[in-house]
């Protein structure tokens, strides 16, 4: 049987900054179904607080540090803030004048809470599922673990200032990991054996009646007319698709996990030291990504609105005496602009470790796509969503420009067109108007 | 189909109609001769190849290249659209050489007859369909006896072609749906049947006046240990009157000139954060624990304050109670139970009941006071400016109880569950499974069918601890059938088209419930006797006096009437300083509450057309100036002439919706009518065009009739427009958000928007000249009144149904029109006869 080309091999030793592993037998790997192409992958990086503007009347230099380029197309500047991703400017997309109609007249730190969502939070904060859990209910099926969610700060927060970006099918707040530790414990050692126990209960009950609405699907259906049946079709096609994933589910309950050695990874951080934090973080993400342990994370770097310990992000760093909402109300937009810039160095190295790393013919970056951004421009302003897409050559996506709109555009756009290079059938999300077709190869 | 051509096409209902009405009457002129395409071929060749036979075709439409046998559902589309457009009389264009009548009544006719063939060729309607949200969400409330939003995490479903909801052709299903349903019937059922002993109870009486919060004790005839208030950490503190300042704005709210008992009238208000502020004067309870779940019974001990002598005696405080939960800045408040009119000023006590799974609560995870339960109890008597002696509550004090048990296990428990007599572990399981499924599938079910659930259960109870964990999996199932989840109709047995009893019992209850039969209808299913015409007559009166029918009544306004373009509108706040949430809501609640009141008071649906009283609250009748409505709930007002109000076409719910928050829009309102009233919509319009808009340079300085005529002035635009402007105009006597704007509060507020005299003088389709909504409301009730009847007619049944019409639905409608008349066209009449329709009662 030809291998598909993106197997890895298992004497290949990966090296990447900081970290190696060895890679004795991933099973997963070896015994999936053959795939002619590697899979697909979505990572999502979010910050709070906006990104630093200068006023229209402010010097040149000034406005260098602007996050968002002075024009638009292919032709842009990088701009101080952006700097860092030099490397990756063909491989990526800036954008501008996005957000989400119905939440641009709030304060900008309530839509830290619909980023990914776009619901409507004006009178209840009843969400919605979140772009990385919807793409994860698809492409989540194939590994072992559906999605990672992570935040510096963990858990899930308070609503309006969410430490967690990200929203299950009924709309409920998904809990943040924030221990790197933890996190890698959970990917890469057994769990106890209840848990495991649990787990597989659960599963076979699923299984069990999934299996009986099937069956009665089948029986009721020789009672229907024609007509009916096609129309009762689509009760059956949606249960074949919850075995489907059932099965699956199941069948990674036997298999070994992939042996990563914990040496390979410092996982002595703490948001104490923030630069190594969110890079092990990112560590894991890779790692994650690199074993097909998972092909959807969703990584809240920092939260709105001085909540949890990420405000004191700048502070450490020394980029500033105050915290990072503080930053943002401050008259001096440098100090807020250098943290931008410490951010999209962080993002750069993520991009960095993504492009170092083979998949047969292609590199990591090119299957996986990474949205880097905020929901919120500058101080309070719930438009103009700074936003980087990054990656995903494979996936269809062309780069290199700077998208500008005279008129807000709805982000659902953008999210529509992500959501279908995952081969999701969808026309919309959210609030969307049609299809952001732009980023199209 | 091509994109730009699907946007033609995006309103087939229309079609239909047309197709209908028009179609079958221009058959019928022929008499019944069958027409070749032979015969009518040469007239296509002759008006329409020339821009619809080539390769880059008008509206991408090729018309020598569409099936002439209207084999396929794309053909008949293709061709619907067609006899649209020369039935309409815009094609051809007034450019190209004029087509005579007698050959596009030919043409006409070929279409009709192909339609109709193509139509007996498919007897085979589809009717198996899924629940709406709705009535998942009645039904399982009525299976389970537990009062819970069900449906509150299912997606919003779509509008089929007519705007209705409950259409089987817009009911999708997709994995994650299906998902979806499963979880709910999983949660439903642990918390209706439960295997843990009773949960600690909460139950506290908080003093308001020196704010002291007592722990009750238990009541002896209840379950449930209480909660150990002193000795555990947990605690209700005071959010205070004004706990939340603007944020940003630093400045510290004023203090309250009142003692925090004493309340004057007071709102919710939505800031610029998610969610809301609580009401500036309330008494807000901070709970410092979060309560999830459970039936929860607030109780308050309230009066009115003395009132002042030279105070408004009409003027009273409104007692509210709302539940929710706090986050960063804001709130989310749901309120429960009905508010309260308090006209005493000695104490008396008050209960609210309701399920805390139906209000915001805490997110998981740690709580603090941005993540709490919160309890708000507020004065709710509408807000007047500068109001010297303002009504004012007083309270006393509060008691909260959560959750609130009168029994356990559950009623739901034992409803389920009942007392085994002796039976059998399985025997009992047995009896179990089909009392349950009989009632979720709405019928016997086989023995056959119950082997099957006994396999299962059998199962589920060797991997289960208990009975009740084994019943909870192999309920859940049947909550997670297809046979509950839809509505089957069965194919087999005798009868051949007609619906078995039960099926038939089940399409009544969804059409005026929403939900699953009750037991009255059950058993005259059961008995055989709920086919008897006189029977199912009684049985249609029965339902619509029962406060049920409110599912369909709401339904059916606010689909048919569109009422959800108000949530739409984007109201200026600086134009209309008056509008707010509160007001909205009371235009909506207007407009279903006049339809129920000519539903319930047996009255003639041209009620509909004009009438001389209409439903207001006080929100409301503030609103439209009629004086002395000084609480929240609606009742029916006479409408003097000097309102300038009647029917539903000054209702503000309609005007407000049909507006683009700044002014009445006459287009929107009079496609609007003729859609909704007239069942005639105009086709869609054109792609990329332009709104109209009155900011645009060259209608500066134009009046709108005036600005209206230029836009119709354009060729592309005149066909339809010259259909759909004259009934708009008519509507410009009121402004955006349905005032009067001739003189008084409108006239002053337009005063400062335009300078422009209002002109609303127009002149009908049919000739006649009206001058506003008075002349229009006659017009119609004297020259249209046919068309609205068998609108109303055709909407009902399609909501009935559960589909857009069928050829054959609609040749079932027209018959009804004669015996509707011979009963003075009563719209509990129409629901009667379209029940006793064969359509109805047919497969």
């Amino acid at each position: 049987m030809a291998r598909p080309s993106w197997h890895l091999d298992r004497r290949t030793l990966l090296r990447g900054a900081g970290i190696s592993l060895a890679l004795p037998w991933l099973e997963a790997m070896a015994k999936a179904a053959p795939v002619a192409e590697p899979p697909r992958r979505f990572c999502a990086f979010f910050f709070g607080n906006g990104v630093a503007i200068p006023k229209q009347d402010s010097t040149d230099a000034q406005q260098g540090w602007s996050w968002f380029p002075r024009t638009a197309g292919a032709d842009y500047t990088l701009t101080k803030p952006l700097e860092p991703l030099a490397l990756h400017r063909d491989e990526m997309s800036i954008f501008g004048g996005m957000s989400h109609p119905s939440s641009r007249m709030l304060v900008g730190h309530n839509t830290v809470d619909v980023w990914l969502t776009g619901a409507d939070i004006r009178v209840s904060l009843d969400n919605s599922i979140s772009l990385d859990q919807l793409i994860a209910r698809h492409a989540g099926t194939h590994t072992r673990i559906p999605s990672l969610v992570l935040s510096s700060h963990g858990g899930v927060g308070t609503k309006s200032r969410s430490t967690t970006i990200s929203f299950d099918t009924q709309g409920r707040a998904v809990p943040a990991e924030s221990s790197p530790r933890r996190l890698f414990e959970r990917l890469f050692q057994p769990h106890g054996s209840g848990t495991q126990a649990v787990r597989k209960k659960a599963l076979a009950s699923s299984r069990r009646r999934v299996d009986f609405l099937l069956e009665d699907s089948h029986s009721l259906r020789n009672n229907l007319g024609k007509s009916d049946q096609i129309r009762l079709d689509e009760f059956v096609e949606s249960l074949h698709e919850l075995e489907t994933r059932l099965t699956r589910a199941q069948n990674w309950l036997g298999k070994a996990l992939p042996r990563v050695e914990a040496e390979s990874v410092n996982l002595d951080v703490s948001p104490d030291g923030p630069t190594d934090y969110i890079r092990t973080m990112m560590d894991v993400i890779v790692l994650a990504l690199q074993t097909d342990t998972t092909r959807v994370t969703a990584y809240q770097i920092c939260a709105e609105d001085g909540v949890g310990i990420c405000d004191r992000f700048p502070t450490i760093l020394g980029i500033g005496r105050r915290g990072h909402h503080q930053l943002t109300h401050s008259d001096g937009e440098l100090e807020w602009a250098h943290y931008d810039r410490y951010l999209a160095e962080q993002f750069a190295y993520f991009l960095g470790r993504l492009s170092s790393i083979r998949e047969g013919d292609s590199r990591l970056l090119d299957n996986t796509m990474a949205l880097f951004g905020s929901a919120t421009s500058t101080t309070h302003n719930a438009r103009n969503y700074p936003t980087i897409l990054a990656g995903g050559s494979n996936l269809g996506l062309r780069h290199g420009r700077y998208f500008t709109h005279e008129t807000e555009r709805p982000m659902g756009d953008l999210y529509v067109t992500i959501l279908k290079q995952y081969g999701i059938p969808i026309d919309a999300f959210a609030e969307s108007t049609g299809e952001f077709a732009e980023i199209l190869a | 189909m091509s994109p730009k051509l699907q946007e033609w096409l995006i309103v087939p209902t229309l079609s239909v109609s047309v197709f209908a009405v028009a179609g079958l009457s221009a058959v019928m002129l022929r008499g019944e001769e069958s027409l070749s395409f032979e015969r009518v071929e040469p007239l296509f060749r002759k008006h329409c190849y020339a821009c619809h036979a080539v390769a880059e075709a008008e509206g991408e439409l090729r018309i020598d290249q569409l099936d002439p046998t209207f084999l396929d559902l794309s053909a008949r589309e293709h061709w619907q659209l067609v006899m649209d457009r020369l039935e309409f009389g815009d094609m051809p264009p007034e450019s190209e050489q004029a087509l005579s009548p007698d050959d596009r009544e030919l043409m006409l006719a070929w279409i009709a007859q192909g339609m109709r063939e193509s139509a007996k060729g498919q007897p085979d309607l589809p009717s198996f369909r899924r629940l709406t949200r709705r009535e998942y969400e009645h039904t399982m409330q009525d299976l389970l006896g537990l009062p819970i939003d069900f449906a509150a995490s299912l997606p919003q479903d779509g509008k089929s072609r007519d705007g209705f909801r409950n259409h089987g052709d817009v009911l999708r299903m997709s994995p994650l749906q299906y998902e979806t349903f499963l979880q709910i019937a999983d949660e439903a059922l642990a918390k209706a049947i439960v295997t843990d002993p009773p949960p600690t109870v909460h139950r506290y009486r908080i003093r308001v006046d020196e704010f002291r919060v007592e722990a009750l004790p238990k009541p002896v005839d209840r379950p449930g240990e209480s909660f150990d208030y002193e000795n555990q950490p947990f605690e209700i503190t005071n959010m205070g009157a004004t706990p939340l300042g603007q944020p940003g704005s630093g400045k510290k709210p004023k203090a309250p000139e009142h003692p925090p008992h004493v309340l004057p009238p007071s709102a919710i208000v939505r800031f610029r954060e998610a969610a809301v502020r609580p009401p500036e004067s309330c008494v807000a309870l901070r709970m410092h624990q979060a309560f999830r779940s459970g039936e929860t019974l607030v109780r308050v001990r309230a009066a009115r304050a003395e009132a002042e002598p030279d105070s408004d005696p009409a003027r009273v405080p409104i007692l509210t109670v709302a539940m929710g939960s706090t986050n960063f800045h804001g709130v989310e408040l749901k309120t429960v139970g009905q508010p309260q009119v308090i006209s005493h000023s000695d104490y008396r006590i008050y209960d609210f009941r309701f399920r805390m799974e139906n209000v915001s609560v805490p997110n998981e995870g740690p709580l603090n006071r941005r993540n709490a339960s919160i309890l708000a109890v507020w004065n709710s008597a509408l807000g007047i400016d500068d109001e010297a002696q303002p009504p004012q509550l007083k309270i006393d004090w509060i008691e909260f109880e959560s959750p609130y048990l009168e029994t356990w296990p559950p009623k739901s428990h034992t409803d389920i569950l009942f007392t085994n007599h002796g039976l059998e572990e399985e025997d009992y399981a047995r009896e179990v499974l089909k009392r349950f499924t009989t009632r979720a599938y709405r019928g016997p079910v086989a023995d056959h069918e119950l082997d099957r659930l006994m396999d299962f259960w059998r199962l589920s109870r060797e991997s289960n601890d208990s009975l009740e964990a084994s019943m909870r999996e192999t309920l859940s199932v049947i909550l997670s059938s297809p046979r509950f989840l839809g509505l089957p109709t069965s194919r087999l047995g005798a009868g051949g088209n007609q619906l078995n009893p039960h099926e038939l019992a089940s399409r009544l209850s969804y059409f005026l419930w929403s939900t699953m039969p009750d037991e009255q209808l059950v058993q005259l299913a059961n008995e055989g006797r709920l086919l008897d015409a006189q029977v199912l007559s009684d049985q249609v009166r029965r339902m619509i006096k029962d406060q049920r029918s409110g599912a369909f009544i709401e339904q059916f306004t606010e689909q048919w009437l569109e009422l959800d373009r108000l949530e739409r509108v984007v109201v200026n706040k600086d134009m209309y300083p008056g509008f707010n949430d509160q007001l909205a809501v009371a235009m909506r609640q207007e407009t279903i509450h006049f339809f129920a009141e000519v539903l319930r008071g047996d009255m003639s649906l041209f009620q509909f057309l004009d009438s001389d009283f209409t439903m207001v609250n006080d929100a409301l009748a503030a609103h439209y100036g009629i004086p002395d409505v000084m609480d929240p709930h609606f009742r029916k007002v006479q409408l003097e002439p000097s309102l300038h109000r009647g029917g539903l076409l000054t209702q503000a719910a309609i005007l407000t919706g049909l507006s683009d928050g700044q002014d009445g829009h006459p287009i929107k309102r009079g496609v609007w009518l003729l859609k909704n009233l007239l069942d005639d919509p105009p086709p869609p319009p054109p792609p990329n065009v332009p709104e109209l808009d009155r900011e645009q340079q060259e209608l500066g300085g134009l009046t709108i009739p005036q600005a209206l005529a230029l836009h119709r002035s354009s060729a592309s635009c005149m066909g339809c427009h010259r259909k759909i402007d004259p009934w708009g105009i008519a509507f410009e006597e009121y402004d955006a958000i349905g005032n009067w704007q001739r003189d008084g509060k409108g006239g002053e507020l337009r005063a400062k928007r335009t300078q422009h005299p209002v002109e609303s003088a127009t002149e009908l389709p049919n000739g006649a000249t009206v001058d506003g909504l008075l002349q229009l409301r006659q017009e119609l009730l004297l020259s249209y009144s046919e068309e609205f009847r068998r609108a109303m007619i055709h909407k009902i049944m399609a909501y009935a149904l559960g589909r857009s019409l069928s050829p054959g639905d609609m040749a079932a409608a027209s018959a009804l029109e004669a015996d509707l008349r011979a009963r003075d066209d009563r719209l509990a009449a129409l629901i009667e006869l379209i029940v006793l329709s064969q359509p109805f009662q047919s497969k």
